[in-house]
């Protein structure tokens, strides 16, 4: 939501595939567009103004700008935001060192990030569309609705639902609505892919703690992974120059789960090419700038692939 | 947060607590307060009751009441304090995930699993292996071949407060300036911004900061005295000030420091802060939303948007105060804004939400965007 940069990939894909028309069709992955219906049908009786289908649509709506996807490619819901560049978000607050060791706020077609929508949950979560979708339709409902009951028009409160999205500026959102719903309500011009799935490339993984024998689920984020538009995997500078610049670096594959309230994310020796050993933590709920602490060991071993620390205690 | 590489610290095996200043002169005008029988300690304070300073010059000042007697009663008070001292809180937690979001939470705040992934329910790892977790990293923090770069105090999201400081225990010692918190002018002027925290068991009203500024040989130069930009502090909480004197900052060599408090007010702050969008100043897209719209050419503003949610009674008058840390957890900036409620007033209602957008243009202002903000929601 914060993804300044994003934004502008977007607008240089955007004219890239000029002459687009308001109405013209957009891709959108087959599972997440059905998790969007469902969450859609789960947060319309907020009030009796909103529809399921006026939801479904205010729901795609910022995902391709937030993503950067152009209408002919499914917006990824691994998408990692390469606009925030604050120092605070490199490996040991630095920036200077193990710069692909990078904590992502921004997560998801719908770029949950850590400071707002994004607080409670972790990478996981606010890539799947299933839990996404429902925290977006969720917020966008309550907004609508509030707006809408004091007496302000449809298109007046969708631009107040839509304000913690900055791909929605400049009534980018409101064209997307308006191309795609019918006269009669309906929606139109939406095409579905499967080939983008509800995790959109992170992969399940089973994970254990060296010297544990618990096993547990992770799960593997790789961007060279991703399914749908991944131009924020390939944007470059990968290690976002200087840091601070404004763009960010993209992350090297990277473990996460949560544990006790907290969001893990592990760098793998094998993953990074570092010679050293790296994961983070954030509490749930807390701001990933300034709410990071960084260690330089690991004890994770992933079990599917005998991958990270499996046999060798910390370094 | 903090930060740029500065903002972190080098972690062996404790945490950073902040700068106390409280002065043993200046306990003593708190004493009858903070440490009279449960009954007296749930009273509203008195008028200029709470004091903490950093010197007795200070104290002396800070404390107009402090006279003869008042000293006189120091040992027996101070044995009270000590009695008192990390007396616990209760923090102001925010409703569980479950009331907050019941479709997505069992009652036990454990996550639906789809349908289609198995359904049940998702409560965390196994239990041995989230004790095995906290032991690790713990026992991490004292192992000289692990290096642990951690904020420079725990952040915490609580109900009206975001940001580091917020105390689990209180000393009992009245109104502290965290001077580890504080900023001062190099040039001109001498101002200052830093944090106060609330080491009193109850909600403390208007706080008054003071700073007594002195020259390299002792002498007065004057005094400047400020309100924190949040009332009716809870116990343990921050609050940020900013004052400012007409003494040259060159000139000044020490500062002796007091708060003192009013009668406070126990208000329901049970909001929950969100930062959607934050914008840095300078060659930037424009923002072109609701809530603000940036004109002309650039470079443009400092723009940071957000929300807050009420989970508690509806509040009037409600505001965002934000204060931004520099790398070592000092106050640099602070700026306080009204929020607007969907029907575009400072009510929030209960169960309502309303928005509040920090438009910051001032050329003296460091870049915001690269720094941690701390926020408190308020109203009355």
């Amino acid at each position: 939501m914060r993804n300044r940069l994003t934004v502008t990939i977007a607008a240089a894909v955007a004219t890239m595939v000029l002459g687009i028309p308001a109405a013209s069709a957009h891709t959108f992955g087959s599972v997440p567009y059905s998790d969007t219906l469902g969450a859609a049908d789960a947060y319309d009786n907020e009030c009796t103004q909103l529809t399921k289908n006026d939801l479904t649509l205010m729901l795609l709506a910022p995902t391709y700008p937030e993503t950067g996807a152009p209408s002919s490619q499914a917006p990824s819901p691994m998408t990692l935001s390469r606009g925030d560049d604050q120092v605070s978000l490199h490996s040991f607050g630095s920036g200077s060192s193990y710069k692909r060791a990078f904590w992502h706020p921004g997560v998801g077609a719908w770029q949950m990030d850590s400071a707002g929508l994004g607080a409670p949950n972790d990478a996981r979560k606010r890539v799947s569309t299933w839990y996404s979708s429902r925290d977006a339709a969720d917020e966008m409902a309550t907004r609508y609705c509030l707006r809408r009951n004091q007496g302000y028009s449809a298109a007046s409160a969708r631009d107040y639902a839509w304000g913690p999205w900055y791909g929605c500026d400049a009534g980018s959102c409101e064209t997307f609505f308006n191309g795609h719903r019918t006269s009669g309500g309906g929606i139109t011009g939406i095409y579905t892919t499967s080939s983008v799935e509800r995790y959109g490339g992170v992969q399940w993984r089973t994970c254990s703690i060296f010297g544990n024998g618990s096993t547990f689920t992770c799960w593997y984020v790789k961007p060279a992974n991703a399914q749908g538009y991944n131009g924020f995997a390939v944007w470059t500078p990968l290690d976002g120059g200087t840091a601070g610049s404004g763009t960010s670096p993209i992350t090297h594959p990277f473990y996460t789960y949560t544990s006790s309230n907290k969001e893990y994310r592990y760098w793998f020796t094998e993953d990074t090419g570092y010679g050293q050993r790296i994961f983070a933590t954030r509490t749930l709920g807390t701001n990933a700038r300034g709410g990071l602490t960084w260690y330089t060991w690991y004890n994770l071993c992933d079990r599917s692939y005998w991958r990270g620390n499996c046999s060798n205690g910390p370094v | 947060m903090p930060f740029g590489s500065g903002s972190r610290r080098r972690v062996r095996a404790r945490r950073w607590s902040g700068s106390r200043l409280v002065a043993s002169v200046a306990l003593v005008a708190l004493l009858a307060v903070a440490c009279g029988t449960p009954s007296e300690v749930a009273t509203p304070l008195g008028e200029g009751l709470a004091v903490a300073a950093g010197g007795e010059d200070a104290a002396a000042a800070a404390a107009p009441d402090t006279g003869p007697e008042a000293v006189a009663e120091t040992q027996d008070a101070e044995t009270i304090v000590e009695e008192a001292a990390a007396q616990a809180v209760s923090l102001p937690e925010l409703p569980s995930r479950h009331e907050r979001q019941p479709e997505l939470y069992d009652e036990n705040d454990c996550l639906y699993i789809p349908p289609d992934e198995g359904g049940g329910v998702d409560c965390g790892l196994p239990a041995d292996v989230e004790a095995l977790l906290e032991e690790m990293e713990a026992a991490s923090l004292a192992d000289p071949d692990v290096e642990v770069t951690a904020p420079v105090a725990e952040w915490r999201s609580l109900g009206g407060f975001v940001g580091p400081y917020y105390a689990e225990t209180v000393s009992g010692s009245g109104i502290e300036v965290l001077e580890g918190t504080v900023s001062t002018a190099a040039a001109g002027n001498w101002s200052a911004q830093g944090l106060v925290r609330n080491e009193l068991p109850d909600v403390v009203g208007s706080v008054s900061v003071t700073a007594e500024l002195f020259d390299a040989d002792g002498n007065s130069l004057g005094t400047a005295t400020g309100a924190t930009a949040v009332a009716n502090t809870r116990p343990g909480e921050p609050a940020p000030f900013a004052i400012a004197a007409d003494v040259p900052a060159v000139d000044v060599a020490s500062v002796a420091w007091g708060a003192v408090a009013a009668p406070g007010q126990t208000v329901d702050r049970n909001l929950e802060i969100r930062v959607f969008r934050v914008h840095p100043a300078g060659d930037r897209p424009a923002v072109d939303a609701y809530f603000h719209t940036d004109t002309g050419e650039g470079p443009y503003p400092f723009v940071l948007f957000g929300s807050v949610t009420n989970y508690g009674a509806a509040l009037a008058d409600g505001a965002v105060a934000v204060a931004w840390l520099d790398p070592d957890g000092r106050v640099v900036w602070t700026e306080r804004v009204d929020v607007k409620s969907p029907a575009d007033t400072t009510t929030i209602a209960a169960g309502g939400i309303a928005d509040f957008v920090v438009v910051v243009d001032d050329p003296a202002a460091p870049d915001l965007y690269q720094l941690d903000a701390m926020f408190w929601g308020v109203g009355r």
